[in-house]
């Protein structure tokens, strides 16, 4: 007989509102579980994070042009590697460092930045620009930022993920901000009920499944948006044009990991207009809707 | 006599499927700590892998056919190994050439082993050949190892092989090094037939060794360059113990011996293969490979082959394939020999010491099924492939008759499950 309780916790982390369900025998553990992940997810973000300028990247981003390099541990270099899988995957349209961008399109503006102004942004942009070895990172010009604001979210998800699986806990979910990660299906082998909101009404599902294992992560324009003279504009810009991308509303993607599904999805949502099809390639199971509402509805992959 | 028609597709190819954007995601996530444990190692197959393939072979003018029947098997073996085994059955039956003659009027011909009324099959040639390879692979952080042997036996000829070899990636995996060396141990017992007046006990050996030093570089995120080298070097008996040679005075028989080779050769070979992806044809790729090899037997050869892997709907994909083969002959070679064999140290009239070329083309057709339980992957595959082979067709041309041209057809079907 089973003897596991099952035990629910929400959150806020990472500018997001956060939740877990996972299975173990006594509150104290489950406690002392919640604790590693909060603690965990808070050391992520106190490295990681642009808005805190004790961060590791506030670090390396206040070091650009200085000629001073940055050291790094594992796992940064470990995301480093990373955001370059992305860049090279995405024909250079996935970079991390081009949240320069955001300054000029950041949210509650009225207006739209000037040409100019994105003219001079663009040279600040450039992965390929990025100095980096196992040991150390290094940006060469003066006000370029580096911004894993695209993966440590996910990648949170799947090392929390970890962790639980490492306290011996193996029937869980864990949901950070939207981006959602299987640690083991429910105890009866089942999966666990998930559903994809409608972008432009959150309250309608259109779609509906059970994740046994695997993660589901999805991209946007329906979180991060502003309107400017009644023209929507997505948070998700192009490093080459400076510009927000149109073409798709919201793609979602069931990978093994977390920051694989996240980073397909958002390579699929900046890939706009050809994203569909370079979905479809990728052979992963996916919901995409396209910008004139019509839905795509390739998740019949999933493993029950 | 060995035979290997069901011939190693190219390494870019087999791993393709490794190859897709969330596979080379999936394996640069996993060097992030902390990831859940339940995902094994980067590069072993997480799942397990049964193959099997059937293959018919057959040669015009009533010559060789061959029924090919291949199994294999591969399992993970903890985090870091995989293991896997391989079963052939080739069952051989038909005719082969056996020695050229000069016609009446001068001409040569090519003289066939013929029918047999008397043996198992009806044919000149009824044999059969099972093999059995094994090997281990062992996974570290950015290098494999791998360590394996075989065995194959026919009633006349059996080999023992060890094989190894280690990959290493450099460059943040963007360059792989390949290190391999094998070495085997033939042992040739001719049964006594028409065509092998050899002593019942004759028994001879042959011994090879072979090494590979490859690179294989990703150019970019749709790119990929392999090249490799090798090297081989084979000792003992070389010769084909069924084949004669004529030697004519004129247009008068002098004499008439078996095949008699050098007993050693060294042979180098230089592989490069080019494998670009087209995301605007719906992932399609190109593979271009071109190989060139030499040998102390005085045959260079060059092969060019290209395919195009495109996926239409459904998972199913299409790869049209074409191959031009030109070799010039060996030092030792004339399809009949003049004067007497007291005066050569080697001759062969073997047609694939010859010079010659041929053109090969083929259509495989492949589905793959992802959500059959228990399976997680089933894919079938049927390949057809048509060759021809001809003395004209050698590079920069050949003044020998066509009197051994022939051409093969190889009708394939093979199913993959991954579970």
């Amino acid at each position: 007989m089973n003897m596991d309780q099952v035990f629910n916790f929400s959150f806020q982390a990472m500018g997001s509102p956060c939740s877990m369900q996972f299975y173990t025998k006594s509150e104290l553990k489950a406690e002392s579980v919640k604790q590693l992940v909060i603690n965990r997810i808070a050391q992520l973000e106190e490295r990681y994070s642009r808005y805190r300028d004790d961060s590791l990247i506030s670090e390396i981003n206040r070091r650009a042009g200085s000629g001073a390099k940055t050291p790094i541990d594992k796992e940064t270099v470990a995301l480093l590697q990373y955001a370059e899988q992305c860049y090279r995957e995405s024909g250079g349209l996935f970079d991390v460092t081009s949240g320069v961008l955001r300054q000029l399109w950041h949210l509650n503006q009225t207006e739209l930045p000037l040409k100019n102004q994105i003219q001079a942004a663009l040279p600040l942009i450039g992965w390929e620009k990025v100095q980096w070895d196992t040991q150390s990172v290094y940006l060469p010009r003066v006000g370029m930022q580096l911004d894993f604001g695209g993966i440590v979210k996910e990648y949170a998800a799947d090392a929390v993920a970890g962790l639980l699986h490492q306290q011996g806990i193996h029937n869980g979910i864990i949901e950070l901000g939207g981006d959602i990660k299987v640690v083991g299906p429910l105890p009866d082998g089942q999966g666990w009920p998930v559903a994809i909101r409608d972008p432009r009404q959150p309250d309608n599902v259109i779609a509906q499944f059970k994740l046994a294992s695997g993660a589901l992560a999805s991209s946007g324009d329906y979180e991060r948006f502003q309107l400017i003279d009644g023209i929507r504009y997505s948070h998700l810009l192009n490093p080459k044009t400076g510009y927000p991308v149109a073409g798709l509303r919201a793609v979602s993607v069931i990978a093994e990991h977390c920051v694989v599904a996240g980073s397909l999805a958002t390579i699929a949502m900046l890939k706009a207009n050809s994203g569909l099809r370079w979905l479809q390639a990728c052979g992963l199971p996916f919901l995409c809707c396209q910008s004139n509402g019509h839905i795509f509805n390739r998740l019949q992959k999933v493993k029950k | 006599m060995s035979f290997s028609v069901l011939d190693q597709q190219p390494i870019a190819m087999k791993n393709r499927k490794k190859n897709t954007t969330a596979m080379r995601l999936s394996c640069a996530a996993l060097a992030l700590p902390g990831l859940m444990q339940t995902a094994s190692a980067g590069r072993v197959e997480e799942t397990y892998n049964a193959d099997f393939q059937y293959g018919h072979y057959s040669e015009s003018n009533k010559r060789m056919d061959v029924d090919i029947f291949e199994g294999t098997l591969s399992a993970p073996i903890g985090q870091a190994m995989t293991a896997n085994v391989n079963l052939v059955r080739d069952v051989v039956s038909g005719a082969s050439p056996v020695y050229n003659y000069k016609d009446a009027q001068g001409k040569i011909r090519q003289s066939m082993s013929g029918a047999s009324p008397s043996s198992s099959c009806g044919e000149s040639i009824c044999e059969q050949r099972d093999a059995i390879s094994s090997a281990l692979t062992y996974f570290f952080d950015s290098a494999a190892i791998t360590a394996g042997g075989g065995f194959s036996r026919e009633h006349d000829y059996t080999s023992r092989y060890f094989n190894t070899n280690m990959s290493l990636d450099l460059n943040k995996k963007l360059t792989t090094l390949n290190f391999g060396a094998s070495v085997a141990f033939d042992e040739v017992s001719p049964s006594p037939s028409t065509w092998n007046s050899r002593d019942q006990d004759f028994k001879s050996h042959k011994t090879s060794q072979n090494y590979l030093l490859g690179v294989s570089q990703i150019l970019d995120k749709d790119s990929l360059l392999q090249s490799n080298i090798t090297f081989g070097y084979s000792s003992g008996f070389l010769s084909d113990p069924y084949k004669w040679v004529a030697f004519y005075e004129g247009n008068s028989f002098s004499d008439f011996q078996q095949d008699k080779r050098p007993e050693e050769k060294f042979q180098w070979a230089w592989l490069t293969q080019y494998v670009r992806h087209f995301g605007q044809f719906n992932d399609a790729a190109l593979h271009v490979d071109y190989r060139f090899s030499t040998d102390d037997w005085g045959v260079n050869a060059h092969t060019f082959e290209t395919s195009w892997h495109q996926p239409i709907v459904d998972n199913w994909q299409i790869i049209p394939r074409f191959r031009y083969y030109s070799q010039d002959s060996a030092d030792f070679y004339q399809p009949v020999f003049s004067g007497n064999s007291t005066n050569y140290d080697a001759y062969s009239s073997d047609y694939r010491l010859a010079g010659f070329g041929a053109f090969s083309g083929g259509l495989k057709i492949s589905k793959e099924i992802n959500a059959i339980q228990p399976f997680s992957q089933l894919k079938f595959q049927t390949g057809f492939e048509y060759y021809n082979h001809n003395a004209d067709y050698q590079l920069g041309g050949n003044n020998r008759d066509n009197f051994d041209s022939f051409s093969y057809y190889l009708v394939t079907a093979s199913f993959n499950l991954k579970f």
